[in-house]
């Protein structure tokens, strides 16, 4: 697909998800093996009422657990219009990202999984975070970036979690949201999945905090939001 | 050991404690006939060497194409970190925790995994020989780590025994640790060879922890830190500051020093700046490349390392792979180092055995976690690009010279992750 | 403080060109590495192979009671001691693994014998030699004390693809290191369904251990409220020793969570479809623990000490020389004296009042046969984790000097589990230790 192309198309696709939210889906999912649709589960405050777009600070980074109970994610509002991109793979393949949703299109998800080595934010420490612009990271010293400090990989959350930096290999898991109604889904993920090895080496780690891992593999129908620093005792940033 | 002697006989042990072990064994072993595996069919890999390096091609080289055929080589059946194994020696983290299995590389990678020690390598023929018979490869990785140098640093030999350098892991460490558990003398010495060996700021780190340690348990020692460099190599700034901050008046730091001799006996190290007498101590030698890579004509004449095209790793031989701390690379000399590096080889040897050229980004990746007490780290990173059509090579190096206590526990997790990519 | 930070762009040369012809020689490797290690020794020198139980026994109390008199050389090839012993009360959680590890410095550096670091490759018994991949030694006396290795082939017949499927998905964990700790993960990784271990037929290293780490297994099952259990498919018609103390453990600790099957023969043993096939029946599982006949450790058969009749060495029964060859004494589980288990503590305490006393004797001029002194055998087995509760055998043996062998005095069994039971199990180990270590 050449650019002029691939603008268009992916300008008629938001055009279209905002009309209509399964029309984006549905292209979605001709993208081979890219999107892989979960439960439609709304973003909820801790009272349980849905979580409106212009109540997500953008000078916050919140969290989710989606499409698994024990699988975080990070919610972020960028502040500004984020139109689709196109996420290229490293093994030449590509896929479409869908871009900010929510009125301002400003509202992106994506797996707290760090593509790398798998670091994900736990009760005690979050090492993969959003900063937003008022929190510069000290890497790329600029904000608007996810960045982990295991071993410093930095993403773009406003081009679909590729990587800016770093070792990383794939851009971080999208999660893909829709706005309805005024309420906030997620509704399935886009690109690279990391939950089978994530299941497989924190299994100890999950079962202390879940029980067993069947509990923590369980698909969730709404996710509560809350800001990262109210899980992790410790959100360590660099 | 400052205690004790019980009529060693000393010479008998330098002999004997041959701390330094050879690879290849040509020789003594016969070279049996016996093809183990048959011919390859263009897919197989041997990856001899079951450390950071090694472990880390074999499991991605069939991530990457799981047509190949990956065989790892490693002589040890128990895998031992040496990152964070200053930690342990100061009593911050417990041996067991940098153990690991190989078995998940079979379990969960199909990578063939031999506890075997390697006879030969036959560079002309492909085979590599082990106790039982040869295999024959399409691509060689070679991972073998470092060799201790005391071919050209005798003196090393005998001290090696007693007082520990403690950069290949195992009994050295255990030992080490229980020596400085024990210590009850007046004096402590840490050598730092010239560099380039292992680890650029293990020595470093070892110094302020130790230092930190004795801080910690008041105890009345003071170190004596020689070291063969002008400066830290790394990190220079965070080191420097911290060893002014934390430990002024507790130890001597003795920079651009030759060590000319080591007197073990009388426990005295002969230096181009004096002597210095010492109780105990960590006296780190010189490394080089193993010397079997000398013998199969990977080095030759006063080379201590493998030269390797510095972004792709290959060898003067096509398709032999030389990673990890025994070539010459941009990156310095260290696990995690190992671990990109042999990402790298992966892209390459993946496509190769695909009978195309990688033509993707290549990108090497280093970061090194330095403790400067028992509570908080410093931290480098370095990053090479490489396009592999332009040749053309993007180098970034950030330091962070800030101690700070979530350093440290980015340490942690930094650890965590490499074991994770390797065994898990 | 600055932080640095610095962004370079250069480009490399064409690397071919730059590094030259590669030097190569098919003969380049073969001189260095094969000398001789070690000096003539003055004396006589003893060669110990193997530095587990037996060999750390045998060279700490040879210098002991020779000094300077005896020249020992003690060869192994593990950069790092881990007992096997206790290792399944760590199995179970109880104790870190810093407490299964020790250093091969101190003792070598403390009683003043030389350790080598390298793999025996050879042994040439006709020229008292042994090779190393760091060299060969020659020897006036040479002690093998090999342990023990697997004989997976009794059941997969030479198929050394299942066999590997079998050692890596599903480790036998009885020679310590790598195959422990991938064990322990699947243990604490266990949620739910049928777990199996399997014993060893007898003869085979540690005849309770199999018992105890079933226990142990358990107690981390309760611990963690694994939906499932452990059967325990055994060979013999009874848990053989300690049956009481175990059986009791099971019903009254773990009941419903293990299952014991006696008179279970293993038949076939299918690790790809996750089947084993016994006398007692066929029994699918979910994960396992997959315990392979044990026989004398590899350097025994390099040797040609092996009796392959038995897969053990026969052995003098009071010195426990070769048979074979008098120059040569096979300490701990390799060899087969009646009456004697294989375990850590018989392998130390017959080195020490059999082997080390005859070969001390025989240095002298000495009867050898006179001079060894009657073995005991303590072991202990952990049944419990919480509170910690152990049970115990011990075996004290005579020296029936007419029958030239040891024979069994009296045997004391405690089936009664108790927490200071426990307690003397950590004490037994830690006295080891220091005997061996320190």
């Amino acid at each position: 697909m050449d650019r002029r192309n691939f603008l268009k198309t992916c300008t008629a696709v938001a055009a279209a998800s905002l009309a209509s939210p399964s029309f984006f889906i549905n292209t979605l999912k001709a993208q081979e093996g890219s999107f892989k649709p979960y439960n439609k589960a709304p973003l909820l405050k801790k009272d349980g009422t849905p979580i409106k777009p212009e109540e997500i600070d953008p000078t916050k980074q919140y969290l989710f657990f989606y499409p698994h109970r024990a699988t975080p994610c990070i919610l972020a509002n960028l502040d500004k219009e984020v139109p689709p991109t196109e996420v290229k793979l490293a093994d030449g393949s590509v896929y479409k990202w869908q871009g900010g949703v929510g009125p301002k299109k400003s509202i992106v998800a994506y797996s707290a999984i760090c593509p790398h080595q798998l670091s994900y934010p736990t009760p005690d420490y979050s090492f993969i975070n959003y900063y937003p612009q008022d929190t510069p990271s000290n890497i790329v010293k600029r904000g608007g970036v996810i960045q982990c400090c295991a071993h410093l990989s930095v993403f773009d959350p406003e081009k679909g979690g590729v990587v800016l930096d770093g070792p990383a290999q794939f851009p971080l898991t999208a999660i893909v949201l829709t706005y309805e109604d005024g309420v906030l889904y997620a509704v399935g993920t886009l690109g690279k999945e990391f939950f089978e090895d994530f299941f497989d080496v924190f299994k100890p780690d999950l079962r202390k905090l879940y029980k067993s891992s069947r509990k923590a593999k369980k698909l969730v129908e709404k996710c509560e939001v809350i800001e990262v620093s109210e899980y992790a005792k410790e959100v360590i940033r660099c | 050991m400052q205690k004790k002697s019980l009529g060693v006989n000393r010479r008998e042990l330098i002999l004997g404690g041959a701390v330094a072990s050879a690879f290849l064994v040509s020789g003594v072993v016969a070279k049996t006939k016996n093809s183990l595996l048959g011919s390859p069919k263009g897919n197989r890999v041997v990856v001899v060497g079951g450390g950071y390096g090694g472990v880390t091609a074999a499991k991605y080289i069939r991530k990457e194409n799981p047509d190949a055929e990956v065989i790892l080589v490693e002589k040890n059946q128990l895998f031992v970190s040496c990152p964070l194994s200053n930690h342990f020696l100061v009593g911050l983290i417990d041996y067991g925790s940098l153990c690991f299995p190989y078995n998940k590389l079979h379990t969960k990678y199909g990578v063939k995994v031999i506890n075997d020690f390697v006879v030969d390598i036959d560079i002309p023929k492909r085979r590599v020989y082990l106790s039982d018979g040869y295999i024959e490869y399409d691509y060689l990785v070679l991972s073998p780590g470092i060799e201790y140098d005391f071919e050209n640093y005798p003196f090393y030999k005998e001290t090696a025994w007693f007082y520990p350098g403690a950069f290949k892991p195992g009994s050295e460490h255990l030992y080490l640790r229980r020596l400085l558990e024990e210590f009850e003398g007046e004096s402590i010495v840490i050598t730092v060879p010239k560099m380039p060996y292992r680890c650029p700021p293990a020595p470093y780190e070892r110094a302020a922890l130790i230092l930190s340690y004795i801080k910690e348990n008041g105890l009345k020692a003071h170190m004596y830190f020689i070291d063969e460099n002008e400066y830290p190599p790394i990190l220079r700034e965070g080191f420097m500051k911290a060893y002014n901050d934390f430990y002024k008046g507790m130890a001597t730091y003795l920079t651009g020093v030759k060590i000319k001799d080591i007197d073990v006996g009388s426990r005295k190290i002969i230096t181009s700046k004096g002597e210095v007498k010492f109780d105990f101590g960590s006296i780190i030698p010189p490394m080089k490349a193993p010397e079997f890579l000398r013998e199969i004509g990977l080095t030759y004449g006063k080379e201590k390392w493998v030269k390797v095209d510095p972004m792709t790793f290959e060898s003067k031989v096509q398709n032999v792979f030389v990673i990890g701390d025994s070539c010459e690379s941009y990156l310095p000399k260290s696990g995690y180092a190992a671990n990109s590096q042999a990402k790298v080889v992966a892209k390459i040897v993946a496509s190769r055995i695909r009978g195309k050229n990688y033509e993707g980004r290549l990108i090497q990746h280093g970061i090194c976690y330095a403790m400067v007490n028992l509570k908080s780290a410093i931290m480098v990173e370095v990053e090479y690009k490489y396009d592999v059509k332009t040749r053309e090579v993007q180098k970034i190096l950030r330091e962070d010279n800030t101690w700070k206590v979530s350093t440290a526990k980015r340490y942690y997790e930094w650890a965590r992750g490499l074991w994770r990519d390797m065994f898990l | 403080m600055a932080d640095l930070s610095r962004r370079d762009v250069f480009k490399i040369a064409g690397v071919g060109a730059a590094l030259g012809a590669l030097h190569m020689s098919s003969t380049a490797c073969a001189t260095k590495t094969a000398g001789r290690m070690l000096p003539p020794a003055k004396g006589n020198r003893v060669v110990i192979i193997g530095g587990g139980w037996a060999g750390m026994t045998a060279a700490k109390h040879l210098k002991k009671e020779l000094g300077d008199k005896v020249d020992v050389v003690l060869i192994e090839k593990r950069k790092i001691f881990m007992s096997c012993p206790i290792s399944n009360v760590w199995l179970g959680g109880l104790v870190d693994m810093e407490f299964l590890m020790h250093d091969f410095h101190t003792p070598a550096a403390k009683y003043g014998y030389t350790f080598i670091n390298a793999t025996v490759t050879d042994i040439d018994r006709d020229r008292r030699r042994v090779y190393t991949t760091d060299g060969y030694v020659d020897y006036d006396y040479l002690i093998l004390a090999p342990g023990i290795r697997y004989n997976y082939d009794a059941w997969f017949k030479g198929d050394k693809k299942m066999a590997q499927i079998c050692a890596t998905h599903f480790p036998s964990a009885f020679i310590p290191g790598s195959e422990h700790i991938a064990l322990k993960r699947k243990v604490d990784n266990f949620e739910e369904g049928t777990f199996i271990l399997t014993v060893p037929p007898p003869p085979h290293r540690c005849p309770p251990a199999p018992y105890e780490r079933a226990a142990m297994i358990a107690h981390v099952f309760k611990k963690n409220e694994v939906n499932g259990k452990l059967i325990i498919l055994d060979p013999k018609g009874q848990i053989k020793p300690k049956g009481e103390g175990f059986g009791r453990a099971y019903q009254e600790l773990y009941l419903g969570l293990v299952e014991y099957v006696p008179n279970a023969k293993i038949k076939e043993v299918d690790p790809v479809n996750k089947v084993i096939k016994t006398t007692a029946g066929d029994f699918k599982f979910d994960d396992a623990n997959i315990n392979p006949p044990h026989q004398a450790g590899d350097l025994a058969w390099k040797a040609g000490l092996v009796n392959p009749k038995t897969g053990w060495c026969d052995v003098n029964p009071l010195t426990l020389q070769s048979k074979l060859d008098p120059r040569v004494f096979v300490a701990g589980d390799a060899s087969s004296v009646k009456g004697f288990p294989k375990s850590g503590d018989m392998a130390h305490n017959h080195t020490q009042k059999m082997v080390v006393k005859a070969l001390v004797a025989l240095l002298k001029g000495k009867d050898p046969l006179e001079a060894v002194q009657a073995p005991t055998n303590t072991c202990y087995s952990m049944v419990n984790g919480d509170p910690k509760e152990a049970i115990v055998i011990n075996v004290l043996y005579d020296i029936d000097r007419k029958k030239k062998a040891p024979v069994k005095k009296k045997v004391n069994v405690v089936n009664d589990r108790s927490t200071q039971l426990a307690r003397s199990t950590f004490e037994w180990a830690k006295a080891l230790y220091r005997d061996m270590f320190s």
